[in-house]
């Protein structure tokens, strides 16, 4: 090894280890112990705990949802958007990444709005005769999934843009000269041909959905408990410190596994190949 | 080409479905009465006053230093590494880009408590508490590593390396090379990484929960605690601010860079 990749790599490398690797090693330490000696107590605990399963229930199934409906509204949006041109096209980009641009926040409090007692959901649905008292929707696992549907669907459609752009009028124009529909056209020409897309969007909203803190904080708050809320809620306002290093290491452990399986099964299926 | 109504339809839907949200929040902030609603009952700016209070100030301060330091560190980290990796490719350069990317992999709530057992035992067997300032700006600067190695490792891919050799050859030192060819040629990457790294860090929560301290309350903090608290129409109105500084910020982008090369 030269003197110059050491210039190069080693403070970077340091930085990482300092403040990642070994914090990480003092987390995995602390889930392992109790009272000083090595034992798995805390995940025992952690996983006949009631709050902590029904906890991972919701994060697994708010993320399958999520990515559901982003998939879903993400898919005809970005096809729309890739064959767009000019000014408009711009326009439509700017109007998908701009929300991408503000804090969660920011984007949640609407949905507090929308979403809250007697709030516009609520009247909407007594004018049309649905309900007879007004209602609210937050801290319910629909309030969850409608606000990070909403927070990560310019992250999908941005994903799936990026290949779109890329599959060639010619192939769709072939397609329908040889007799197939639009609508035919559309899932057996342009969906396979956006599988890169389509898994890098999967891949992202799932394990964004999966870690976020925010949306459910705020949308979710003890009532659809998230593990992300779950280790703030454990830690600063429960006081139970001894199982929220142990869901931290699940959760980190969670994540790794999920974009490892995403992707194998991926590239199993012939979608992503190395990074290009 | 044509395009069939229904997915225009559907698309303007969807848009609609992204931009009003916004739009209620502009107009609730506006609510005489102390309440988030919408449609509002009377108009008054009083929330605004109440936006510039001294706590959302001083939030602000916290999120914008924070977002400048870790941005600037980030990118003294990042460019070396970045030139290192588009250089050498080899076994051992694929080995350690897994290690530098490893922070994604991260979730940011988890970052922010591992690190935070770190500063407690700092706390506990060197006996210094470490301002909590200085630990959010650590983490953060963690954060933003990965993003800033990957807009600037786009850059160096279409650099040619011979350039180097080439300056070597004329004489040129290595600073030379550095300040007149090597950065000259990155300086949009630059730009737009120093963007998306500060918007990143403002705006980021999860990172900063188990690192904040008083006096050093990022400002998405302080909202989602008033949030949580109580809702009325000044989180709202800060929000408009925020939002109008978005606007402006995307603008810039838009103009020197396009938008094409943001989010890549």
């Amino acid at each position: 090894m030269n003197k110059e990749k050491l210039v190069i790599f080693l403070p970077s490398l340091c930085l990482i280890v300092v403040l990642v690797f070994i914090p990480l090693l003092m987390l995995a330490q602390k889930s392992l112990s109790v009272d000083g000696t090595i034992s798995f107590a805390n995940y025992l605990e952690l996983f006949g705990d009631s709050t902590f399963k029904k906890a991972l229930k919701n994060t697994f199934s708010i993320s399958f949802f999520v990515v559901f409906a982003t998939l879903l509204i993400g898919l005809p949006t970005a096809y729309f958007i890739s064959r767009t041109q000019g000014r408009l096209k711009n326009v439509l980009l700017l109007l998908t990444l701009f929300p991408l641009l503000t804090n969660a926040v920011v984007r949640s409090i609407s949905w507090m709005i929308i979403l809250g007692y007697d709030g516009i959901l609520s009247r909407l649905m007594s004018d049309l005769g649905l309900i007879d008292e007004p209602i609210s929707l937050m801290y319910s696992k629909l309030a969850v999934i409608i606000g990070s549907t909403y927070i990560f669907l310019p992250l999908m459609i941005v994903s799936l843009i990026g290949v779109m752009d890329n599959i060639s009028q010619e192939i769709e124009d072939a397609s329908i000269s040889l007799g197939a529909s639009r609508l035919q056209t559309f899932f057996n020409v342009i969906i396979p041909n956006s599988m890169a897309g389509i898994i890098v969007g999967v891949v992202l909203v799932f394990t964004a959905t999966l870690t976020a803190y925010t949306t459910p904080n705020i949308l979710g708050g003890t009532r659809t408990v998230v593990l992300a809320t779950l280790v703030q809620q454990y830690g600063t306002t429960l006081g139970r410190w001894e199982l929220v290093s142990s869901i931290s290491i699940f959760l980190f452990a969670l994540t790794v596994v999920v974009i490892t399986l995403i992707n194998k099964s991926a590239s199993l299926v012939g979608g992503r190949n190395e990074e290009k | 080409m044509k395009k069939s109504k229904v997915l225009t339809i559907f698309v303007c839907l969807v848009f609609f479905y992204l931009l009003f949200p916004l739009f209620i929040t502009v107009v609730a902030s506006f609510n005489s009465k102390d309440i988030l609603t919408y449609p509002i009952d009377g108009f008054s700016l009083k929330w605004y006053k109440s936006a510039f209070s001294s706590s959302y100030i001083s939030g602000f301060a916290i999120s914008f230093q924070v977002g400048v330091v870790a941005t600037i560190i980030s990118l003294c980290f990042g460019v070396p590494v970045a030139y290192g990796l588009a250089k050498y490719k080899s076994k051992f350069t694929r080995a350690i880009k897994n290690v530098f990317f490893s922070p994604v992999l991260i979730p940011g709530i988890v970052l922010s408590y591992s690190l935070f057992l770190g500063w407690v035992f700092i706390a506990k067997e060197f006996d210094t508490r470490l301002p909590k300032l200085l630990v959010l700006m650590l983490a953060h600067i963690i954060v933003l590593f990965p993003y800033t190695i990957r807009v600037i490792g786009g850059a160096f891919e279409k650099f040619d390396f011979t350039i180097e050799d080439a300056a070597e050859s004329l004489g040129a030192t290595k600073k030379d090379f550095i300040l007149h060819i090597l950065l000259p040629s990155i300086t949009p990457a630059i730009i737009s990484a120093s963007v998306l790294s500060f918007i990143t860090s403002f705006n980021d929560i999860p990172i900063s929960i188990f690192l904040y301290g008083r006096g050093s309350t990022p400002l998405p903090i302080i909202m989602m605690q008033d949030v949580e608290k109580y809702g009325d129409p000044s989180v709202a109105a800060v929000s408009v601010v925020l939002l109008f500084m978005t606007i402006g910020i995307t603008y810039l982008i838009e103009k020197t860079l396009g938008l094409n090369n943001y989010g890549r």
